[in-house]
């Protein structure tokens, strides 16, 4: 898979940081060329929205539908465009946010697999079978190994781009699992949030992953998500599984957020062992409390909503 | 408005209100008298203070609390009217889940109902991090709190928390 990249406006350390992120990507077999914007289509323009040339190139691009990347500086929340990156994040993030944007397919350098059946997708399997899920486990695919530690609540493998590989591999099939002590992970150097990975994984495959089954549900703890803090809308899922036992229909009324994205919220929390399957049904009233996250049509006035707006949760979806 | 960051000394807290103010914060660190703890060398001698400005100009200020004890008598002072507390942690400290139940205890003693986010740093160099400890921590002092392992260098995840803080009010 070939994607074309364009950037406007950035300075040496950006171009440098969308270089590096690009070529991280190559390592799940998809190639990227990065090159100056020139006028012309592309795939996908990255450029600087305090920059008036950059600001020049988005507006150009949008014109055209072609998916942008708005950059700031400082965190600045800029509410124009609807991809939006702090240019002073790490590389780990310019590869999430451009993986989001290229909506790209869960693609080994093997090939497109055909869709697998349910109870073969790894992160399925992970969240359904008793035998799997909330353990600490090995977990193989192709060549490529990781540890993972729901005991501790942490994912670990040889490095961030192995990690990343495994990860857009969470909706394929050819997982092989074996559960082992939680020290098995001492040999391998990187670590990062289990929960975060499975909720990325997850949101990325969304359209590839079963709709989640119904019965009521709850959460045990919050999901650690500090390093999927692209993803909005989680945070909206969590707080409708916290106030008590519902189900996945309930919620998608309650946040108002499409069927599979929060099917597939709800797959990895499974698999983290997070998610009370067959929990107590709600009382009425519960059932029929509303999230407090602020919506559309709610009055913009509130406090709550002036720091809803201020830290882009009352924002849409990415 | 105020929001308040606590937690132990070396959390990272100076790190994480420079991360979401606007400006430059006003800040009160001094050098460590007993010597460079890691790539610590300064602790906070009173509080720190920045400014979020809303989109209607009305400022979120920012409290960052020292995290050594003999300043515990300004904690009640500081947390009292606060919209809510973010505690940060270490991850690299041995006893974090310890200082989890002491920081959720301290501000339930302030106000039982006040909103309260758990950011634990440091994690990324601990390979033996687990976050197990502190889920029962936060359980034993009445659940459920948000908790995420965070980089208070990044704005992106420091912002993140602040909305995890917003959906728990």
């Amino acid at each position: 898979m070939k994607i074309d990249l364009r950037y406007a406006g950035l300075n040496e350390r950006s171009e440098r940081r969308l270089r590096i992120a690009s070529k991280l990507l190559e390592t799940q077999g998809i190639r990227i060329s990065v090159e100056a914007w020139d006028g012309t289509r592309c795939d996908i323009l990255a450029a600087n929205a305090e920059d008036a040339y950059g600001v020049h190139a988005l507006d150009i691009a949008s014109r055209r539908s072609i998916k942008t990347v708005a950059l700031t500086s400082g965190g600045k929340l800029i509410s124009n465009y609807t991809n939006t990156l702090d240019s002073t994040e790490p590389v780990l993030s310019w590869v999430q946010m451009l993986q989001v944007v290229a909506n790209l397919p869960n693609v080994s350098s093997s090939g497109i697999r055909n869709r697998p059946s349910f109870d073969e997708v790894g992160i399925c399997r992970l969240g359904m079978d008793p035998k799997l899920r909330g353990l600490d486990l090995q977990a193989r695919i192709g060549t490529r190994a990781i540890f993972i530690s729901a005991s501790t609540g942490r994912i670990v493998a040889r490095d961030a781009g192995e990690l990343l590989c495994m990860r857009d591999e969470l909706a394929n099939a050819g997982w092989e699992f074996e559960s082992v002590a939680s020290s098995s992970s001492a040999a391998l150097g990187f670590s990062a949030s289990l929960d975060s990975f499975y909720i990325e994984g997850a949101l990325a495959a969304q359209e590839r992953l079963p709709t989640f089954p119904s019965g009521a549900l709850a959460l045990s703890d919050w999901p650690d998500l500090g390093a999927a803090a692209a993803y909005v809308n989680v945070l909206k899922v969590v707080k409708a599984l916290m106030q008590g036992g519902t189900n996945i229909h309930d919620v998608v009324s309650t946040t108002r957020i499409e069927i599979q994205e929060v099917s597939a919220c709800l797959w990895a929390f499974a698999a983290s062992g997070l998610l009370r399957l067959h929990a107590e049904e709600p009382h009425g009233e519960q059932a029929l409390e509303k999230s407090s996250v602020p919506t559309e049509g709610e009055s913009n006035t509130s406090l709550f909503s002036k720091l809803a707006r201020r830290f882009g949760l009352s924002q849409q979806k990415i | 408005m105020k929001l308040v960051l606590g937690g132990p000394v070396g959390a990272g807290k100076s790190t994480a209100i420079r991360t979401l103010a606007d400006s430059e914060p006003v800040s009160t660190e001094m050098p460590l008298i007993d010597g460079a703890m890691g790539e610590k060398t300064t602790t906070t001698v009173a509080l720190d203070f920045a400014t979020v400005m809303l989109d209607d100009g009305t400022p979120l200020f920012l409290y960052g609390l020292p995290g050594q004890q003999h300043f515990e008598f300004m904690y009640s002072i500081v947390v009292e009217g606060a919209l809510g507390v973010m505690i940060l942690l270490n991850g690299a400290e041995r006893d974090v889940a310890l200082h989890c139940e002491q920081w959720l205890t301290n501000v339930r003693q302030i106000r039982t109902s006040m909103p309260i986010v758990i950011g634990i740093t440091h994690t990324e160099s601990m390979s033996s991090f687990s976050l197990g400890p502190i889920r029962e921590a936060i359980r034993r002092c009445g659940g459920p709190v948000p908790v995420f392992t965070i980089d208070a260098r990044s704005r992106e995840q420091m912002t993140h928390l602040v909305r995890a803080l917003l959906v728990a009010m």
